[in-house]
């Protein structure tokens, strides 16, 4: 039984903490222009965070507001 | 050299004398507590009855003659509760003057005689300062077996504390629940584990609970303002959860367990494993929920309702001569998706509705951390107790709204707090209680928030209480008194509003009677209770994204001060037991959100106010029967009745509708190796609500069907087997406490489940001659 309690445990405690310390995740990021989704692809960590804290895309006809989530 | 030899065998032969004259002593010093346990009618041993020291936790289970055995140091003076399945659990009072004088109880040849009943109330209640029995604590103390809430299963502890009456959920989707006592909730009620009190920024509607039921046994629920207990805030009454019981003396217990719900194509794996020797100790458990947005009646999904949790739980007890000492730690960890997040200035429900079910994590979302650490102390010296109990916790909000890697709010929250008792028994049937409380909190703002809702703040409370119990024949009194101070100090300047240092402090107090016999328990108690502005009434001033709102405080609101009358009346029968709880609670300075006429960035402002005094009142009852006929059929019936009275109309919020619930259960125990168990069926009628404050939408009445079926396979391992559906007939209804209200956003459909549960006991192997 002993047995059984350890790995128990240990899976327990991995899945606590890897769960509450997954950094690198990735997100679909879009800009909304004229009514439409246009996407952007998916970014993942620095590339996302980065993104994220420029808040805006640009492109020639002018600069829109980027979403990183799910509507 | 040959000196030094010799000197160095004398100081061995020295040290291995000490410890075995140590080893001697402690052997000769343990005192051995067997006896029998026996039905009172047919005079036959009962097997499998457990047996509990209260002051230490130490438990025994007897054997297939009735006999058990503890062989420790215990205190002079025991609470042994020894109860059994179908017998009415009994009480003893234990002293050693007793054994002198030769009374009944006679300790080493105990013969502890259970009456055969069919319900039984004779529980233990822990949350009332000492341990009383329940039958003669001066005001009613809801205590409720965790297995017993769910013998329908719950997605959250919340869901399944709100089948207790008067108690309700205040949901936001699944992943955040709270609870609501008698209409009030939040700040003004006060959660407690094992008798530390656990705050996570609980003023927020939005805040989920921070305890997961792994390794809980039981809850006990303290209706109304009990500050003479458990100081300021609460008002609304006291969440108590103490732990599963340890494994018996010298035995190992595994649990394992795991649910699946078709609704949320989710569910939980738990473990629990716990061992107990002589003098030590432990458990270690851990679970984890996955759940993916719930399912709409109408077979949409909730968009972003999806959640995951994670817990860790550990603790250890030890004890020694007259002593006990109880280390404890908890952490959970959650993900809570946010539902009703839009850009649109108008809003249309349906966008909230998914035809796709989702669970990869996106936003607006919660991230809550919450860690808990307890460590209590015990000694018992003659006709005195003294506990001591330090804790710390923390809790760290992080929410993300509009962006996945930069949080908009990020607040940590620091308690430190202490806890210390001392219990004398007079030899005239009188206990008194005399201690202090106190709690020094500390909430900052993280550094990559790019929103505040409150300022970083401090604050220190302190409380002194005493209280004196009298026990004479069938009736037992209780009162006491308490004086509490609160200091507040906030460190900065927040959004405009300067910082601010308020000292608050109250005296409160509490006295009330019990009369307990075999057919009747009366009680009636008139408490008080005072709760202190929080810095976000005071301070408030911006968005509240996770309430909708746009919010703005008064730094010159006064404390709220509660004064209730509690009565209780049970009937007991051998078949059929009543119970009606009738109350009136009067808070002064009622402290509320009133919505005004004007909005900022499209949503509407609301401002904190204060009433003069608001009347709550109701009834809460029950009924439990249990034929002798159909002895293996139990009929349970709950009703929860309150009204809120003010000198303003529409003012208060989110008042609980009257609540009917009657369940049945049938005990089948058919079949060989694979045996059915139980069916149970369990229906609520919610009243609808029409009285609502400023902007609050009424809600009609609902009623839902749940139903299980339990078996039991009998292998070389016994497994329970658990297949259940909840909301039977997929009705559409919006609960009035729910806050996905606002977005028109009905509760989940149909839930159809599955559970498996194994439990391995064995005694430990150097303990099996």
């Amino acid at each position: 039984m002993k047995n059984v309690a350890f790995l128990g445990s240990m899976t327990i405690i991995v899945m606590v903490f890897s769960s509450s310390c997954s950094k690198n995740k990735c997100h679909d990021c879009h800009y909304d222009k004229a009514g439409m989704e246009i996407e952007l692809g998916e970014y993942c960590g620095d590339e996302l965070k980065q993104l994220e804290a420029l808040g805006t895309f640009t492109d020639s006809t002018g600069t829109y507001t980027v979403h990183c989530h799910e509507h | 050299m040959g000196v030094l030899i010799s000197f160095r065998s004398e100081l061995q032969m020295k040290f291995i004398a000490f410890i075995i004259a140590f080893v001697a002593f402690s052997v000769v010093a343990q005192k051995e507590l067997s006896g029998f346990v026996k039905s009172k009618m047919t005079n036959l041993p009962i097997a499998h009855a457990r047996i509990q020291i209260e002051e230490t936790g130490e438990t025994s289970i007897s054997d297939e003659t009735g006999a058990f055995l503890f062989l420790g140091n215990y205190p002079k003076m025991i609470h042994l509760h020894v109860s059994a399945m179908d017998y009415e659990s009994k009480v003893l009072f234990l002293t050693e003057s007793e054994q002198a004088l030769g009374r009944q109880y006679l300790i080493g040849k105990l013969e502890v005689y259970l009456s055969e009943r069919h319900l039984d109330l004779e529980d233990i209640t822990v949350s009332t300062g000492t341990n009383v029995q329940k039958n003669k604590s001066p005001f009613l103390v809801e205590t409720r077996k965790l297995s017993d809430l769910n013998g329908i299963s719950n997605l959250q502890l919340g869901e399944a504390l709100a089948k207790i009456p008067g108690v309700y959920q205040s949901s936001l989707g699944n992943g955040i629940s709270k609870p609501v006592i008698r209409g009030l909730q939040g700040i003004r009620v006060v959660s407690l584990l094992n008798g530390m009190r656990m705050e996570g920024q609980q003023w927020g509607g939005d805040h989920g609970m921070g305890i997961s039921e792994i390794g809980i046994g039981s809850v006990e629920v303290i209706k109304g303002p009990a500050s003479l207990l458990y100081g300021a805030d609460a008002l609304g009454g006291v969440l108590y959860y103490s732990d599963e019981t340890y494994a018996p003396v010298n035995s190992q217990s595994l649990k394992l367990q795991s649910v699946y719900y078709n609704n949320t194509n989710g569910g939980v794996v738990r473990m629990l494993y716990k061992q107990s020797n002589q003098k030590v100790r432990f458990l270690l458990g851990g679970s984890y929920a996955n759940h993916a947005d719930f399912k709409l009646p109408n077979q949409k999904f909730a968009q972003n309702s999806r959640f995951n949790e994670s817990v860790l739980k550990a603790a250890l007890s030890w004890n020694g001569k007259n002593k006990v000492h109880h280390l404890r730690y908890s952490f959970n960890h959650v993900m809570s998706g946010l539902p009703g997040h839009t850009h649109d200035t108008i809003i249309n429900p349906l966008e909230f509705q998914s035809d796709v079910q989702r669970r990869k994590q996106t936003i607006p979302a919660q991230f809550f951390d919450n860690h808990y650490l307890s460590f209590e102390n015990k000694w018992f010296l003659e006709r005195n107790e003294f506990s001591i109990l330090c804790g710390q916790t923390l809790n760290q909000l992080t929410e993300y709204d509009e962006k996945v890697t930069i949080p908009g709010i990020q607040m940590r929250l620091s308690n430190s707090l202490y806890s210390a008792k001392w219990t004398h028994t007079f030899e005239n049937n009188v206990k008194v209680i005399n201690g202090l409380q106190g709690m020094f909190q500390v909430n900052v703002n993280g550094a990559e928030g790019t929103e505040k809702l409150l300022p970083d703040a401090y604050s220190f409370d302190n409380g002194v209480f005493s209280i004196w119990m009298y026990e004479k024949d069938r009736w037992n009194f209780q009162g006491g008194l308490r004086y509490d101070i609160r200091y507040l100090k906030t460190v900065e300047d927040f959004i405009g509003s300067p910082a601010i240092t308020r000292t608050f402090a109250s005296p409160n107090a509490s006295i009330g009677a019990a009369y307990s016999d075999e057919k009747i328990t009366f009680r009636t108690n008139v408490s008080t209770g005072y709760r202190a502005p929080h810095s976000s009434e005071l301070l408030a001033n911006g968005f509240h994204h996770g309430a909708l709102r746009f919010e703005i405080g008064d730094a010159y609101l006064r404390p709220e001060k509660a004064s209730q009358l509690d009565v209780s009346l049970e009937l007991k029968g051998d078949h059929l037991v009543f119970v009606l709880n009738p109350f009136i609670n009067k808070i002064n300075h009622f402290i509320f959100l009133q919505p005004s006429d004007s909005s900022i960035d499209n949503l509407p402002v609301f401002l904190y106010k204060q009433l003069n005094h608001v009347w709550f009142y109701g009834s809460d009852a029950g009924f439990h029967y249990h034929p002798h006929f159909a002895h293996d059929l139990h009929l349970e019936g709950t009703f929860s009745y309150l009204q809120v009275s003010t000198q303003s109309d529409s003012s208060i919020s989110m008042i609980p509708p009257s609540r009917f619930t009657l369940s049945l259960r049938y005990q089948i125990d058919f079949g060989n190796k694979f045996q059915v168990k139980e069916v149970l069926v369990q229906h609520t009628y919610m009243n609808g609500q029409g009285k609502v404050a400023f902007y609050e939408s009424t809600s009609p009445a609902y009623q839902l069907l749940d139903a299980s079926l339990s078996f039991k396979w009998n292998g070389k391992t016994a497994i329970d087997f658990q297949v259940g559906c909840k909301n039977i007939f997929n009705t559409s209804y919006i609960d009035h406490l729910s806050r996905l209200k606002n977005i028109q956003m009905p509760s989940p459909g149909r839930n159809i489940y599955l559970s498996i549960n194994l439990n391995l006991n064995q005694p430990l192997k150097n303990q099996k001659s």
